[in-house]
């Protein structure tokens, strides 16, 4: 069975570069369905090039990307990318497709460790291990079919951010999730395969 | 605690602005009385009509019958030439934001129309449509550049990252317009309706005084130079003033008041069951 009949994200030697910059050189690697997979390596190795090629935020200077057709995308960037203005709950609920309750995005939120009257305060107003929890919280409940993450538990503590990460494995729904992380627990931690990238 | 994406309204110093009418209304007072001093002094009412004989005009004025469909009439034409230009502008400014081609096709009759004093305008529309409508076109035309490269600036200041987050979530695109274009190009919008109300007013008047279309305000302030009946003029142009802060005033209002969805209160989470 070929990649694309599986429905899997594959790269066929792909190069991304920034000008005279090549992030990427002639990179190939598949994504299973449902599977799960860390990608790391060292600052500067192309990770966040790598998600946002899969994104298709990016286009290729070489190379296929190719992502099976009609498939959804959520992502945590590397940055919060939350509307400032906008309280947790309808942070969430802007990119939820399907009819959600603000009651269960307010438990979801909950189960990461936000309390609850911080579920109603305008992001700007978190604090960033909050607005990050809110991010993912976005990411983990959209509508979707993979799931990217780059770099997600920055700056939350380790109680904090193993709370989040049973959240994520409890919502995953065999979606497959790709996370670029610097942490090796992380890889053990999300039961996933290692993806290791280097300069 | 509330949020806005409207500026708060207390000084720097963190203090509500108590006695702001208070001082608003005494340098009313001074100034009115500076007015009827050089008044008394001059001792011309028809070099400089005192305050007091331009309100027992101006209150003469509102008796009479035509008082009312005058300002009808200049306030029609002049609100149509705003409200299109500020869809027009809305729209060209959202398509010039899409469209780099159209940017470019929109900048020299724009840099033209910013460029040209309103009273060559005013005599080259003469020409070509007549006076009665010359304060529609000619409101246009002054509001539009305005409205348009306030909102091109807005939108070009909408952030990438979320115009991304936008994207890979496939967010519907009136939410896009909603949470993530609109609170951007806000206060350019509402910045660019405060400095053109007024300039449509000004223009709009301009229009009329030259064309001196029948039964509007720049018609009678017109024929008030010509007879010299300054308390007159004084008193239209008390009348042309007071519209134009009204509208502004209620147009802003109306504005605020219907993009209060945008506003966050935690108290009472009152926006918890509002469907985005």
């Amino acid at each position: 069975m070929n990649s694309k009949d599986s429905g899997e994200i594959h790269l066929f030697r792909v190069s991304a570069s920034f000008g005279s910059n090549h992030v990427i050189t002639d990179f190939s690697a598949g994504f299973p369905n449902g599977s799960r997979t860390c990608i790391m390596g060292p600052s500067g190795c192309g990770k966040t090039t790598l998600l946002r090629l899969i994104l298709g935020l990016l286009p290729p200077s070489d190379g296929i990307v190719y992502v099976p057709p009609f498939q959804k995308f959520s992502a945590v960037f590397q940055e919060d990318r939350l509307l400032d203005g906008f309280h947790a709950v309808d942070n969430i609920r802007l990119v939820c497709k399907r009819k959600i309750s603000p009651s269960l995005i307010e438990s979801a939120l909950m189960e990461t460790g936000i309390p609850q009257k911080s579920c109603y305060v305008p992001v700007r107003e978190l604090s960033g291990g909050m607005a990050r929890r809110t991010a993912i919280v976005r990411a983990v409940l959209a509508d979707s079919d993979f799931l990217l993450m780059d770099e997600p538990f920055k700056g939350l503590d380790p109680e904090t951010k193993l709370k989040t990460i049973c959240f994520i494995l409890k919502n995953l729904r065999n979606r497959t999730l790709i996370v670029s992380t610097h942490q090796k627990e992380d890889v053990e931690l999300l039961q996933a395969d290692l993806m290791e990238l280097c300069i | 605690m509330t949020t806005s994406i409207f500026p708060d309204k207390r000084r720097s110093d963190g203090k509500p602005e108590r006695n702001r009418f208070l001082f608003s209304g005494l340098a009313v007072l001074f100034w009115l009385a500076v007015w009827q001093i050089a008044s008394f002094a001059i001792g011309q009412e028809i070099l400089l009509v005192s305050p007091v004989s331009v309100l027992r005009k101006l209150f003469l004025l509102i008796q009479e019958a035509g008082f009312w469909k005058t300002v009808g009439f200049s306030f029609l034409r002049i609100f149509t030439g705003f409200f299109s230009a500020v869809v027009g502008g809305g729209l060209a400014a959202a398509l010039a934001y899409h469209f780099s081609w159209f940017r470019a096709l929109m900048a020299p009759p724009v840099f033209a129309v910013k460029a040209t004093p309103v009273a060559s305008f005013i005599i080259l529309c003469l020409v070509w449509i007549p006076s009665r409508n010359l304060s529609v076109v000619i409101s246009f035309l002054m509001v539009f550049p305005i409205i348009y490269l306030n909102l091109l600036e807005g939108l070009g200041e909408v952030s990438i990252e979320l115009r991304e987050m936008a994207q890979v979530f496939r967010i519907s695109p009136w939410k896009r317009i909603y949470a993530i274009y609109w609170p951007q190009c806000m206060p350019y919008f509402v910045s660019a309706c405060s400095l053109s109300l007024g300039l449509c007013w000004k223009s709009g008047i301009a229009a009329e005084v030259i064309g001196l279309p029948d039964g509007s305000i720049g018609e009678k302030l017109y024929q008030a130079k010509i007879f010299l009946q300054t308390d007159e003029l004084f008193a239209w142009t008390i009348v042309v003033i007071a519209v134009s802060v009204l509208f502004e005033k209620t147009f802003l209002f109306l504005l605020r008041a219907g993009f209060q969805g945008v506003r966050v209160n935690p108290k009472t989470q009152c926006d918890k069951g509002r469907v985005l």
